[in-house]
């Protein structure tokens, strides 16, 4: 099975068509795209549309889940509804079933959100504003766990714009790590046994890191990968 | 040092200057006397050729009108930044727009009510004499000899540190204050605008955050004494040079390195086969 897989593209009416090329041929790469959020860069309707265009009516099916930046205009469910209308599968808390040459494939996606990794994080304690913030992680991390509970294809894969583990954050100042990703988005990935967790968000981290429970995590935000999608290929 | 011209005394300076108050008083129109005589007026040397009046645009051509009346000459020079009269072959200058900076109510405001030689009028703060002795500096009038002698006579009256951040775009002037500095006239803290470098990293790293045109979280800023070098990757060239305006519009002369790069958006090579 055959998987593509990129975040952070940041697309803007300064970007159209950018991608294009090399989506075009992707049905001889790859089986299906995962998208890791961080699809446009102030997200807006006009740049969400922008995205609809480049990744519609591609040869293999679209499934992502958004990013801080298709957050920043306040207009998620907007951007959420002008995708799926052109057929592209956007996950929060939910997730996808997909039929392809190499078995069945299940995508259980959410956004994710910060607040440090196991032992240098953040506790819901003290002021609103920080509990709001880890309860916000707390949700996600809940909302990923029932989304993979769903799945019972023959591979599993986990899909968040914020990092799950450290591992694929060296590059990035340890200082920022906890607005970088959370150890609570991990935790539902080892209970549940996932084949690949795939995330973007830290664009100076690293592709390749690992769960304390040995699962495969890949960064793909298009900084670190350095291509227009990174492949990976996994057999059930 | 530059000293006043044989054939103008400064008492028949201050005689013009005293004609030209006296034709002002009660017009309503606001002035200051800037230039030598308020340098003289303000304790420095008896220095400069012409009298200098700052007013606000839209007041120069009724100030001229008024000084005509009261017997001066006008001329009307090819400049869009002055006018000028004469009283005989005294040269009085009526300044609206000096260093493409328009005279306002507030530089105006900041003017102290001052005895010049025999007459009262308002003089330019200190520090804005300062700040346009500054700007005036260029490259075929770069003396600092007449300069030190007023920065020494003023010192206590000038915010130095206020001079250093109006002047910050002119090298001329970050050179004069710096010497003013290394002379011990002024302290070293009051010569320079430089921005510890951390607060300088903060403030950029969250203008590319914060301001729409960049929306960038994804762009590092480090500051090398006044080098600045921005790395990271965006998505196409119009956000490289983006980045790099946005960074701009908050420094002053630091010199920017954008090592920014473009993404890569070319069809992936070999996949990666991740087995069990």
């Amino acid at each position: 099975m055959r998987i593509a897989a990129v975040g952070d593209v940041h697309l803007g009416e300064d970007s159209r068509g950018l991608l294009r090329p090399a989506l075009d041929r992707i049905a001889e790469h790859a089986d299906v795209l995962l998208l890791a959020g961080d699809l446009t860069r102030h997200g807006t309707l006009e740049e969400a549309s922008v995205v609809a265009e480049e990744f519609a009516g591609l040869d293999v099916p679209v499934v992502t889940v958004l990013g801080n930046h298709d957050y920043h205009s306040d207009v998620p469910d907007a951007i959420t509804a002008l995708l799926e209308e052109v057929g592209i599968a956007v996950l929060e808390g939910t997730s996808a079933r997909f039929e392809l040459p190499g078995g069945t494939l299940g995508v259980a996606g959410v956004k994710g959100f910060g607040g440090g990794f196991a032992g240098k994080s953040g506790s819901r304690f003290g002021e609103r504003e920080m509990k709001d913030f880890i309860e916000h992680t707390v949700a996600a991390s809940d909302a990923l766990r029932k989304a993979l509970l769903d799945l019972d294809t023959d591979i599993v894969v986990a899909l968040t714009h914020y990092a799950p583990i450290p591992g694929t954050l060296h590059g990035e100042p340890p200082e920022i790590y906890p607005f970088l990703g959370s150890y609570l988005l991990c935790e539902p990935i080892d209970e549940v046994g996932v084949n690949l967790a795939l995330h973007g968000h830290a664009h100076f981290g690293c592709e390749q890191g690992v769960t304390p429970g040995g699962v495969r995590v890949r960064n793909v935000a298009q900084p670190v990968i350095r291509k227009a999608y990174a492949t990976y290929v996994l057999e059930p | 040092m530059q000293r006043v011209p044989p054939d103008v005394h400064v008492d028949d300076l201050l005689q013009s200057l005293t004609r030209v108050v006296t034709a002002l008083d009660g017009t309503g129109i606001r002035f200051a006397v800037a230039g030598g005589l308020a340098v003289y007026a303000r304790g420095g040397p008896p220095s400069d050729h012409d009298v200098d009046l700052f007013l606000k645009p839209a007041d120069a051509r009724a100030a001229s009108d008024a000084l005509v009346a009261a017997g001066l000459r006008a001329v009307h020079p090819p400049e869009t930044w002055l006018t000028k009269v004469y009283d005989g072959n005294r040269l009085v200058d009526l300044v609206f727009r000096p260093n493409q900076r328009p005279v306002t109510d507030e530089l105006l405001d900041r003017a102290a009510w001052m005895r010049i030689g025999p007459t009262e009028a308002p003089v330019i703060a200190a520090t804005d004499l300062l700040v346009d002795k500054l700007l005036v500096l260029e490259p075929h009038r770069c003396d600092f000899a007449p300069l030190l002698q007023i920065a020494r006579d003023l010192r206590e009256q000038v915010d130095w540190r206020d001079v250093a951040t109006q002047t910050s775009d002119s090298p001329y002037a970050r050179a004069f204050l710096s010497l003013l500095a290394d002379l011990s006239v002024i302290d070293s803290t009051e010569a320079y605008v430089l921005e510890t470098p951390q607060y300088l990293v903060a403030r950029l790293t969250r203008a590319l955050a914060e301001d729409p045109r960049t929306a960038e979280l994804g762009v590092h800023v480090t500051v090398r004494g006044d080098h600045v070098h921005l790395t990271g990757e965006v998505t196409c060239a119009a956000r490289k040079a983006e980045v790099e305006r946005v960074v701009a519009e908050h420094l002053t002369g630091e010199l920017v390195h954008n090592d920014v790069l473009i993404a890569d958006v070319r069809e992936p090579g070999a996949a990666e086969e991740i087995g069990r």
